[in-house]
C-alpha cells in the first residue's frame, strides 16, 4: 500500500524510463544539463553521431540508473532563422542518424509503434508489438504513413480495374489527409495555408525518407515517426 | 557540504554565431544563479567570435576552448574535458536563458543524488517574419520535441 | 485512462433505467464476459499468481450500470525486476478501461500485490484484514491459487477492531456527499447511501451484536430490529433506494447523517469497551504545545480566535466550543499528511448539527492561511471525533474513539477545561503495552520500506519533510518504549529539539531544515529541497 501511494507524492519531472531504445526520453542539447559524476560512469557524447548524440547519452544514462529529470521552469528562449531548404535538411539528418542510435541499444526486432495524446519533452509513442526478429524493423504508425498506405491502396485498385474499392479508398485517403493538415487548412490566409500544408508535408516526407535511407545503410528497416502531435 | 551547493559549469558550443552568443552569454551574466564557469568551445568559426568571448572575461569566469574539428558531439565533449564543475548545463548559442535557468536546473540534482540528466524547456522564440519559422514555432512550441 | 466521463454518464443512466427483464441477462452477459476477458488478458503476464474477482460482483450484488468490476491481482515477489510484473498488469488493466466502461480508472477497483506486500497489508492494517477475511467467504478466485485463504485466522478480537475500520471508508465516501461543494447526480448519491448505511449496519451487527451477515440486502434487514422506530424506517427507505435508483425526490442527508453516525458510534464504543487497559501498560507522556508553538507562525492566538468565529458564524448558537488539539497519535500510516503538526479543530455541540452547516464550517476554515495543516473534527457523544475533512490523496476520513485514539482524547481534555492529569502542559495516557509496541513495530516496517527505496528522493519536499519528522517521532519513541513511561514529542519543533538532543553537532542545519520546512508550510519559496539527502542519511543512520 504505501508503496502504491508513493507513485502519488512524487515530483511531476520523473521521466519514465522506456526499457525500448526507440521511444524512450530525452532532452535536446540545446537545455541539458548533467551530473559530472554520471558523465564521468557512462561516458560523454557519442562522437560518430551526427545527430541524435543527445538520444544516446540520455539512453546511456537510464540505462546506468540514473534519474532523468523534465522541469518546464528551466526555460531558454530559441531563435531560428529557417529557410525551406534548411528545414528539409535538417528533419532529413533527423531521420538519417537516428537509426544509428537506436541500434546501438537494441536487440534485432520487430517493433510497432502508436502515437499517443500524451505531452511531454519526449516520446509520445508507445509500444504497439515488439518481437525478436532476425533483423532490425522500427514501424511507427502515423497518421501520415496511413495517408500514404490508403494511397497506394487507391492506386493499385484503379490500375487492377476495381474502380469502387478504389474509390472508396481514394475516401478514405481524403478523409485522412483532411483531418491530418486540418491545423493547417483552418487559416484564414490562402497563401499561408498552402505553405504550411507544403512545409508540413515536406519536412515529414523528408523525416520519413532520411529514415528509410538511414536504416537501408545500416540493413534495417526504418519507418520512422512524424514531428506532429497528432494523436 | 558539497553536495548542497554544487559547482554549476555551463558549456557553450559555438560556430560562427558571434552575435547570437552575445546574447547568449549576456542572459549568463544575468542569472538569479550564477553560474561557477562558463566554458565556449569555439568549433572553428571565422568570424569575430574570439572578441565576443573575450568582451566577457570581467563579467563571467569564462574559459575558451579551441575546437578545430567540426562536429557537434565532439564540441560538446571539448567542453566537457575543460569544465571542472559538478553540474555541467548545455544551452546552444542560439539560445537565451531564462533569468531563473540555473537555479531551476540545480534543484532536482541537489534534491536527489541519483537525478543524472535534468532537461528544461525550450521556447522557440520568433526572430524574422518568415513562414518557415513562423510553421517552426506554432508546431514546436507544444513541448521539447521528439524526433 | 476510463472511457471518457461524456459518454459513459448516458450509457449508465440508460442502464439504471433499463434494469428489467430481457435487458438484465443482457447486462450480466455483459459483465461477466468482460471479467472472463480480463482473467484471459491478466493471467498471461508473467508472474501472475492469483487474480481475484471482489465485492458486489463476486456477492452477486452488482448494479448493472453502476458496479465497477473489483479485481485483485496478486504477482510474485521480485526484488530483481523492479515491479516489471505489477507494471505489466497496470498496462494491461488501463487497456481493457479505455473500452470497456466497466473496468474504473483503477485507483480503488484493480489492486495490484505481490505476495509479501499483500501479506503485509493483512497483518497490519485493521481495514485491509476485515476486507480480505470478508474476501475469504466471498471473493471468487478467477485463476491461480488462493493466496487469500492461506494466511492465518484471526482472533474474534482482531476482527471486530478490524471492522470499525471499514467505517471511515464509508464515512470518506458520505463525507464527499454531505460537505463537499460538488453533488454527484441523483442517482450516485442514492447507491452510496444505500451502500454506506447497509456497511454500518453489517459491522454494527459484526461488532454490537456478534451476527455476521455477508449480503447487504440482510444486513439492512436484521438491523432494523436493534433500532428506533424513526431510524427503522429510515432503513425502509434506504432499501428503496437501490429498487428506485433514478427516482427524483431529494434524499434526508440530514437523517441519513445521523444513523451512520449513531451506527458508527456504537460500534467504535463497543470496540473500545472489549479493549481494557492491560496491567503491563506503559504510560505516554505528551507535552501540550502552546498555541504559538502550535501555530508554528507567531499567529498562534489569532487563530484561536478565527476559528472560534468561524465556528459561530457557521453553527450559531448549536456550537459549544471549537477547541485545538495537535495531532499526536502514531499513525500507521507513514506518508500520511494529516500527521505531523497537524491541528485538529473539535467542535462539541449541543445536539445534532445539520451538514450544511458542518459544510459551511469547513468552507469557512479553508479560507485560513493554515487551512492545509486545519483538520476539523465534530465529537460525537463526547468519545468518538469524527472527522469532516476527507484526504484527497488516500480519500481518507478519520475516526477516533477514546479507546483507538487515547492522545487525542487526553490532550483534547487538557486543553479544554484542564481535565485529565495535566499539569504544566503535560498530558499522561495510559496505554497497552503490547499495542503501543505493535504501532511502533509497524510504523518502523513503513520507514524502512520508504527509506529503502531510491524512490525515497523522489518524493514532494513537503510530502517528505512531513514524512521525515514523523518517522523521526516514531523512531525517538522505540528507543524509549521499554521504559514504564515514555515521553513523546507530538510537533515538528519539539522532534527538532528531541534530534538536537540525539545528535548536537548536526544541531545547526536541523535548525536550518526546520526554518525552511515552516516556510514550505506556508507555501514560501524555500531552499528545503537542499536538507532532503541529508536528512535521509539521518534517518538511516538513527
Amino acid at each position: 500500500m504505501i508503496i502504491q501511494i508513493l507513485c502519488n507524492i512524487f515530483e511531476d519531472g520523473y521521466q519514465r524510463v522506456e526499457r525500448d531504445a526507440w521511444i524512450s526520453p530525452f532532452f535536446a542539447g540545446a537545455n541539458v544539463a548533467f551530473r559530472r559524476k554520471a558523465l564521468d560512469q557512462v561516458g560523454c557524447y557519442d562522437e560518430k553521431c551526427v545527430t541524435g548524440e543527445d538520444r544516446d547519452i540520455c539512453l546511456r544514462m537510464a540505462g546506468a540508473g540514473w534519474e532523468i529529470y523534465f522541469e518546464p521552469r528551466a526555460r531558454v528562449g530559441h531563435k531560428n532563422r529557417l529557410t525551406p531548404r534548411s528545414l528539409v535538411r535538417q528533419w532529413f539528418g533527423y531521420g538519417y542518424h537516428h537509426p544509428y542510435v537506436a541500434t546501438k541499444h537494441s536487440s534485432r526486432g520487430l517493433r510497432v509503434y502508436r502515437p499517443t495524446l500524451e505531452r511531454g519533452p519526449s516520446a509520445i509513442y508507445r509500444s504497439l508489438l515488439s518481437t525478436r526478429f532476425p533483423v532490425h524493423v522500427s514501424i511507427f504508425l502515423t497518421p501520415f504513413l496511413a495517408m500514404h498506405m490508403l494511397a497506394a491502396l487507391a492506386v493499385l485498385l484503379a490500375v487492377l480495374g476495381q474502380y469502387i474499392a478504389a474509390a472508396v479508398f481514394g475516401g478514405l485517403t481524403l478523409a485522412v489527409v483532411a483531418g491530418y493538415f486540418r491545423a493547417d487548412i483552418r487559416r484564414r490566409n490562402i497563401l499561408r495555408a498552402a505553405t504550411f500544408v507544403a512545409l508540413r508535408y515536406l519536412a515529414n516526407l523528408a523525416l520519413l525518407a532520411g529514415g528509410l535511407l538511414g536504416g537501408a545503410r545500416l540493413g534495417m528497416l526504418y519507418v520512422g515517426a512524424t514531428f506532429d502531435y497528432k494523436g | 557540504m558539497a553536495e548542497q551547493r554544487p559547482s554549476i559549469s555551463v558549456v557553450v558550443i559555438t560556430r560562427n554565431r558571434a552575435e547570437w552568443l552575445k546574447e547568449a552569454l549576456d542572459s549568463l551574466t544575468r542569472q538569479s544563479r550564477k553560474p561557477d564557469e562558463v566554458v565556449v568551445v569555439d568549433n572553428a568559426s571565422e568570424d569575430h567570435t574570439g572578441d565576443v568571448i573575450r568582451a566577457f572575461a570581467d563579467k563571467l569566469d569564462i574559459k575558451y576552448v579551441y575546437e578545430p574539428v567540426r562536429g557537434i558531439p565532439r564540441a560538446r565533449n571539448a567542453g566537457v574535458r575543460n569544465a571542472v564543475g559538478d553540474i555541467i548545463a548545455f544551452i546552444d548559442d542560439d539560445c537565451v536563458a531564462d533569468r531563473d535557468w540555473l537555479k531551476y536546473i540545480e534543484i532536482p540534482f541537489v534534491k536527489d543524488p541519483n537525478v543524472g540528466v535534468v532537461g528544461g524547456e525550450v521556447s522557440y522564440d520568433r526572430v524574422g517574419s518568415g513562414s518557415v519559422e513562423a510553421f517552426y514555432i506554432e508546431n514546436m512550441n507544444r513541448g521539447t520535441v521528439a524526433k | 485512462m476510463p472511457m471518457r466521463p461524456s459518454l459513459r454518464i448516458p450509457v449508465q443512466y440508460l442502464v439504471i433505467r433499463t434494469r428489467f427483464f430481457p435487458l438484465t441477462h443482457l447486462y450480466r452477459a455483459a459483465y461477466a464476459l468482460s471479467v472472463r476477458l480480463a482473467t484471459v488478458l491478466l493471467r498471461r503476464v508473467d508472474g501472475v499468481v492469483a487474480i481475484y474477482l471482489r465485492r458486489g460482483m463476486a456477492k452477486g450484488e452488482a448494479v448493472y450500470g453502476l458496479s465497477d468490476i473489483d479485481l485483485s491481482v496478486i504477482v510474485e515477489d521480485d526484488d530483481r525486476e523492479r515491479g516489471v510484473a505489477k507494471e505489466k498488469v497496470r498496462a494491461v488493466y488501463d487497456r481493457l478501461a479505455r473500452f470497456i466502461p466497466l473496468f474504473g480508472d483503477g485507483d480503488m477497483e484493480l489492486g495490484i500485490y505481490t505476495v509479501a506486500e499483500f501479506s503485509r497489508l493483512y497483518e497490519d492494517y485493521g481495514f485491509h484484514k476485515y476486507r480480505i477475511h470478508e474476501g475469504r467467504h466471498t471473493w471468487r478466485l478467477l485463476f491461480g491459487r488462493d493466496v487469500a485463504g492461506s494466511l492465518p485466522q484471526p482472533t474474534e478480537t482482531d476482527l471486530r477492531r478490524a471492522a470499525v475500520e471499514e467505517l471511515k471508508k464509508w464515512w470518506s465516501l458520505v463525507s464527499l456527499d454531505l460537505f463537499d461543494g460538488e453533488r454527484p447526480r441523483a442517482f450516485e448519491s442514492r447507491y452510496l447511501w444505500y451502500k454506506a448505511i447497509a456497511e454500518a449496519s453489517r459491522v454494527y451487527l459484526h461488532v454490537c451484536c456478534g451476527v455476521t451477515v455477508r449480503g447487504r440486502e440482510e444486513a439492512l434487514d436484521r438491523v432494523g430490529g436493534c433500532l428506533s422506530p424513526s431510524e427503522s424506517r429510515l432503513v425502509d427507505r434506504v432499501r428503496g433506494y437501490l429498487r428506485h435508483l433514478a427516482a427524483g425526490e431529494d434524499i434526508p442527508r440530514e437523517e441519513l447523517m445521523r444513523l451512520f453516525v449513531s451506527l458508527a458510534a456504537a460500534s467504535f464504543r463497543e470496540v473500545d469497551r472489549g479493549a481494557s487497559a492491560k496491567p503491563d501498560g506503559v504510560t505516554v507522556v505528551a507535552r501540550l504545545p502552546d498555541l504559538e508553538e502550535l501555530a508554528l507562525d507567531g499567529a498562534g492566538r489569532g487563530l484561536q480566535a478565527a476559528l472560534e468565529r468561524d465556528a459561530r458564524e457557521a453553527l450559531g448558537a448549536h456550537i459549544i466550543s471549537a477547541a485545538l488539539v495537535p495531532q499526536a497519535e502514531f499513525n500507521l500510516d507513514v506518508l500520511s499528511n494529516s500527521d505531523i503538526d497537524a491541528l485538529c479543530v473539535v467542535l462539541s455541540s449541543k445536539g445534532p448539527l445539520p451538514p450544511e452547516k458542518l459544510g459551511r464550517f469547513v468552507t469557512l476554515i479553508k479560507a485560513s492561511p493554515h487551512a492545509p495543516r486545519l483538520e476539523p473534527y465534530l465529537l460525537v457523544g463526547g468519545d468518538v471525533a469524527f472527522s469532516l475533512k476527507v484526504d484527497e490523496v488516500r480519500r481518507w476520513a478519520e475516526i477516533k474513539s477514546r479507546g483507538t485514539c487515547p492522545l487525542f482524547f487526553g490532550l483534547l481534555a487538557s486543553g479544554l477545561d484542564g481535565g485529565g492529569s495535566a499539569s504544566s502542559g503535560l498530558v499522561r495516557c495510559r496505554l497497552p503495552r503490547k499495542e503501543f509496541e505493535e504501532t511502533l513495530r509497524k510504523r518502523e516496517a513503513g520507514i524502512e520500506s520508504v527509506l529503502s527505496s531510491r524512490d525515497v528522493y523522489k518524493m514532494r519536499t513537503l510530502d517528505f519533510l512531513r514524512f521525515f519528522w514523523g518517522a523521526a517521532r516514531s523512531r525517538l519513541a522505540s528507543r524509549a518504549s521499554a521504559l514504564a513511561e515514555v515521553s513523546i514529542p507530538v510537533t515538528s519543533r519539539q522532534v527538532l529539539d528531541r534530534l538536537i538532543e540525539y545528535s548536537p553537532e548536526e544541531s545547526g542545519w536541523l535548525a536550518g531544515l526546520h526554518g525552511e520546512y515552516v516556510k514550505e508550510l506556508h507555501g514560501e519559496e524555500s531552499e528545503a529541497f537542499r536538507y532532503v539527502s541529508k536528512s535521509v542519511d539521518l534517518l538511516r543512520r538513527m
